[in-house]
Order: C-alpha cells, then sequence, then structure tokens
C-alpha cells in the first residue's frame, strides 16, 4: 500500500507557491525554446528524444507514483501509438489526426487491459500488464500485413499545413509543444479532485472507498491517460527514430519507462523529466568517458545497464524521491544558506522568516 | 427521506464471514433516525466486522441491511458512501501524503457546490479547530489524537446522515477520549447525524449512546438501554476494563491496554 514515497502536495496545490518560484520555471522554458540556438542537430535529437520519454514518463509517474499502480506493460501502449502513427501515415491520414488517433488508441487498449485486471488489487494490474508486454511483442512480429513483422516499418515524416516536420528542429519543437500540454494536463489532474482520490486510492483504498471513490473507475482512468500518454510519446518516437521495429517494444522498454519514474522521482512530475534525462543522458556520458576508462571496463558494452542499476539501488535506498528529492534537499539548503546570510547581514535573530 | 417512526438503519439477521469462519452470525439492530447506538463487545468479538459490512467493504452472507428504507446490503462501498453512509474506519486511514486541508475536501469527494463544501470545511474546523491550525500539515505528520479527529471530520465532510465510527478511542489517553467523545456528542445534537459507535472499551461510549448492543463471539449476547448496560456490574467487569466509575483525575488515569500511543 505505502510503496510510493512520500508526495510533497503542500507545494503542488498551488502550481507556484509565490511568485519567485515561477522564475526558475520561466528560465528553463526560455532554454529550452532557444535550444536550436546552442545545440547542434545531434545534441537537439537527444534533448528531443528526451523530451519524448518524458512524456511517456509523465503517464508512469501519474500512474505509479501517484497512484500507487505498477505496470509492466507501457512498451505496449509505446508500440500501439507508434504503430497506429505510422500506419495511419503510411494510409494518407493526415498528421493532425494521426497523432491524437495514435493516442486515443493506446488508452482504449489501456481501458481494455486494465477493465477486468483493476478489479482486483496491487499485484494482479502488475502480472496483467507483463502478460500484455509479451503478446504485443507477439502480436508486432506476427501481424505481417499490418506490422511488417520483423522487417518493421519506414515511419512517413509528418507535414502540418503543407509543411514537412521532418527535420531534427521541427521534431525538437513538437516534442517540447507536446510535452509541456502533457506537463500542464497532468498538473491540472493532479489538483483536481481526481488527483486527490488518486493519492487517496494509494494511501488507503478502505478509506478512499468509504468517502465515496469509486476504486475500478479511478485507477481505469489513471490507467487509461497514462496509456495515452505513453500512446502519444510513441507517435513521435516512431517520428524521431523514423523506422520501427518489434524489438524496440520489449519488456525493456517497460522497463525504462519506470525506471524514468524511480529514478527521476515518482512522486513528482518533474521527475518525469529529470528521469528521461538521465535515460537520454547516461549512454552519452558514458561514451564520453569510455576512452578515459581503464581497458577492461571501457570495452565492456553493458556499462549503461550497471550505471541505471547502481543508480536505482542507491536511490531507492538513500533517497526515494529521485532526483526530484535531490533538487529539494539542494533547495532547501541553498534557502537555508541564502537566509543565514541575510540574517547576518541585518544583524536579526536567525530561525524564522522574515514576514 | 426518512419516514416518520422508521429506523434509519435496520439490520436483520445478518451473517459474515472470512473463508471457513464466521465473523458475525444472526446480528439484528436498529437506529432510530438522529439516535446515536454503542456495539460493545471484547476484541474479535465482530464489531469492525459489522460495521465493514454496513459500509459495503464486506458482502455479507445472509441478511439484509437496510438504510432509510432501502436494502443496501452487497453494494459496493462508494455507492453506499453516495447514499449518506460515513465510515470512520479502524485505524483512522490518514491519507498521509496529503494536507489535513486536502484530507477533508477528499470527505465531500462526491458532493458538488463548492460554497456548501466551504461552510462545511468551517463548520469541521469549529469543532476541531486544531485541525485548521495543521491545514497545511500533511496528515502523516499529525499525532494519534490528531488523526482521530481528521478520521471523524473527514467523515462529516460528506454530510452523513449516518456515520459509523470505529473504535474512537483506541491507542489515546484519556483526556483525549474525552475531548473526542464530548465532540462526537455535540455533532450528534448540533447535526441530528445518527451515529453507530463500535468500541471496546465501553464507558464513554454508553454515556453518548441511548442504546447499546453487545457482541460476544459474532452474536447479540445483549440488547438494552444504555443507562441498563451502564449500571451492569456484570458486564462492567467483563469489558469495561476502562470504565471510570468513579472518573480518575489528573495524571495516571486508566488507559486502554491496547494503547499504541498516548497522544
Amino acid at each position: 500500500m505505502h510503496q510510493a514515497p512520500a508526495i510533497n502536495r503542500a507545494a503542488e496545490v498551488r502550481l507556484f507557491r509565490r511568485g519567485a518560484d515561477a522564475i526558475p520555471y520561466a528560465g528553463l522554458a526560455a532554454l529550452a525554446v532557444l535550444a536550436p540556438v546552442y545545440l547542434d542537430d545531434y545534441g537537439l535529437a537527444q534533448v528531443g528524444l528526451a523530451l519524448v520519454y518524458a512524456i511517456a514518463g509523465l503517464g508512469v509517474v501519474l500512474l505509479t507514483g501517484y497512484a500507487g499502480q505498477v505496470s509492466l506493460g507501457h512498451a505496449a501502449f509505446l508500440a500501439s501509438g507508434a504503430y497506429a502513427e505510422a500506419v495511419l501515415l503510411a494510409h494518407g491520414v493526415p498528421f493532425v489526426v494521426a497523432l491524437p488517433a495514435a493516442g486515443a488508441l493506446a488508452a482504449l487498449l489501456g481501458i481494455i487491459v486494465g477493465l477486468p485486471a483493476l478489479r482486483l488489487s496491487g499485484i494482479y494490474l502488475t502480472v496483467a500488464t507483463l502478460a500484455l508486454a509479451f503478446i504485443a511483442e507477439e502480436v508486432l512480429a506476427r501481424w505481417e500485413p499490418v506490422t511488417g513483422g520483423n522487417s518493421g516499418l519506414v515511419v512517413t515524416a509528418p507535414t502540418m499545413l503543407g509543411w514537412e516536420l521532418g527535420d531534427e528542429r521541427a521534431l525538437y519543437y513538437m516534442a517540447l509543444a507536446l510535452f509541456s500540454l502533457a506537463l500542464i494536463g497532468s498538473a491540472n489532474l493532479v489538483r483536481s479532485p481526481l488527483g486527490r482520490a488518486l493519492i487517496a486510492v494509494r494511501d488507503s483504498e478502505v478509506a478512499a472507498s468509504a468517502l465515496g471513490v469509486d476504486l475500478a473507475r479511478t485507477k481505469l482512468t489513471v490507467f487509461a491517460f497514462s496509456a495515452g500518454l505513453t500512446g502519444v510519446a510513441g507517435a513521435l518516437y516512431a517520428h524521431k527514430i523514423a523506422f520501427i521495429s518489434p524489438e524496440q517494444f520489449t519488456i525493456t522498454a517497460s522497463i525504462e519507462l519506470l525506471l524514468i519514474a524511480f529514478i527521476g522521482g515518482p512522486g513528482a512530475l518533474a521527475g518525469a523529466l529529470l528521469g528521461a534525462g538521465f535515460l537520454i543522458g547516461v549512454p552519452q556520458i558514458v561514451a564520453l568517458a569510455r576512452p578515459l576508462l581503464p581497458p577492461a571496463i571501457a570495452t565492456q558494452n553493458s556499462i549503461e545497464a550497471a550505471v541505471f542499476g547502481i543508480a536505482l539501488i542507491l536511490f531507492i535506498r538513500f533517497e526515494p524521491r529521485g532526483l526530484h528529492g535531490l533538487w529539494l534537499r539542494a533547495r532547501a539548503s541553498g534557502e537555508r544558506i541564502a537566509r543565514r546570510r541575510r540574517h547576518v547581514a541585518h544583524g536579526e535573530r536567525p530561525g524564522r522568516e522574515a514576514p | 427521506m426518512v419516514r416518520a417512526g422508521e429506523p434509519l438503519l435496520s439490520v436483520r439477521d445478518l451473517a459474515v464471514g472470512y473463508g471457513p469462519t464466521e465473523a458475525l452470525r444472526g446480528v439484528s439492530l436498529e437506529l432510530a433516525a438522529g439516535s446515536v447506538i454503542a456495539v460493545l463487545g471484547a476484541n474479535g468479538a465482530g464489531k469492525s466486522t459489522l460495521l465493514r459490512a454496513i459500509a459495503g467493504a464486506l458482502r455479507p452472507r445472509a441478511g439484509t441491511i437496510i438504510l432509510a428504507g432501502r436494502e443496501i446490503q452487497g453494494r459496493e462501498p462508494h455507492r453506499i458512501a453516495a447514499l449518506g453512509v460515513a465510515h470512520v474506519p479502524e485505524g483512522r486511514e490518514p491519507f498521509s501524503d496529503l494536507t489535513v486541508r486536502e484530507n477533508l475536501l477528499l470527505g465531500a469527494y462526491l458532493r458538488r457546490g463548492r460554497a456548501a463544501v466551504r461552510e462545511d470545511l468551517a463548520l469541521v474546523e469549529r469543532y476541531f479547530p486544531i485541525l485548521a491550525e495543521r491545514a497545511r500539515l500533511p496528515a502523516g505528520r499529525l499525532s494519534g489524537g490528531e488523526q482521530q479527529m481528521l478520521a471523524i471530520a473527514r467523515g462529516l465532510m460528506a454530510r452523513p446522515r449516518l456515520l459509523l465510527l470505529d473504535e474512537p478511542s483506541l491507542g489515546l489517553a484519556p483526556r483525549l477520549i474525552d475531548q473526542i467523545y464530548e465532540i462526537i456528542d455535540r455533532i450528534h445534537r448540533e447535526q441530528g447525524v445518527g451515529i453507530v459507535v463500535v468500541e471496546q472499551s465501553a464507558a464513554r461510549a454508553l454515556a453518548i449512546a441511548r442504546y447499546g448492543y453487545v457482541l460476544e463471539g459474532g452474536r447479540i449476547a445483549r440488547a438494552s438501554d444504555a443507562a441498563a448496560l451502564r449500571d451492569d456490574p456484570r458486564l462492567a467487569a467483563l469489558y469495561f476494563g476502562t470504565m471510570p466509575s468513579p472518573r480518575p483525575l489528573g495524571v495516571g488515569g486508566v488507559v486502554d491496554s491496547r494503547n499504541r500511543e498516548t497522544e
């Protein structure tokens, strides 16, 4: 029941507690918008991919961190979004229709899977989603007329209003825009009565249902929302990679999505972005560091996996709030230092902030 | 609506079991609208099971539960909550990561109309001023007594006509129990809510109840006016370990033997 870590809810009731809190976010937004100015195409592609993963990460944070449900089948939602996008575009469906349709299809799949599984509690959903992951893998490989089987599908570049949006810069802005939308939507969901109900269900199903929360419906709603976000991420992923095949959507992809939530911080929406950055950033850093490492280690090809594993263990042991928790700690100690300085400067009694 | 003379709650021949074990058998009781009844009994007598069955958290094997003329047995808990039943479960079950205020707002989860909800928020914070002071604190940081108050207040936020209280005194110091029972009594008198209170330590429950039932091994062993139960020496010997006939004064009062925390 209580496997999910604490959430700093007080800070989330309002989007920003103080006006000043919005400043770092405004700075981050400006950095993101101006990224093409200071990043080359490769860097832009990596940041864009992180944003795509962050969209799915938001879905996983909502489902796992907020509602306390664990899915091992999110690769299937990623795949259904990606394949729906590729197939619809190949059949001449315009991009502006195909993208929402890809998300909707994944959400629908989520409802179909969740409907029986969510009536049961805890581990049953996880097992059912595990089954979904294996079935999806099989379907992708065998349903050749539609999916192209193991030889995969080439994804045509998206066009909107006659503009082709296939280059890195366009894809980056698309990912940025959709991530922003998903973040705003998720933030509003979390602050709504449904958002409180999610946390209530996680903390105590008995008490939540005694207050009138329909457990099955609440869980199904967040599961479908989570699947839908992952589907949209899948569609964008298809465009980023431009070629999709079954081996991109194995259980490993599901676990990577969970990794995003648990390393980034399952209790906060920001954790999705931090976790996605970690997932995309680690292989880059490993590639840069490889020449500096002793040859016995540098020749290993699973350094990334080891880093993820060690990071996961360390976070679970020492900071279950993930990277977001580290950021909260850093901010708190920064504020303490700033306060102390101010007090010393004004000769005030330390300990309490002036109004 | 409850018609004149009709009980708010009527339980008839209720049987509830967990697997092969039978937790309740042939239990019948009645609660008049706006009244208070106490259900007493030792640990494991089936008191919590009874409340859970009424609230829908357990499905009865047999029998009927009638709320204001409507059969509700076997319905899902959220549907029973929607009919005006607020179950304050054993162990209080606070939503630890949510603030006190958010916990209270969840109590009004099924209600529309923000103005009325705000009014009720003010009302329950009048009953429990500490909850207003702690409004922005995560519920997990409250003391045991404060969590009990929060659980009752959260139940009240649903504007129930029937409040089911599961051992509100559990693990609390006597002074705090007195305070909580005083407030429960006030809520009952001022809001006209029907209350079923389940207790192991019975003195305080009987002090506010009109009628009392004693459960023994899943059956009703006695049913009588609260006043008669209060004066019954046999019952006092059996269950009322904490019955402070001459009320203990100051420090060193009798504490529930299952005391988990004192304040």
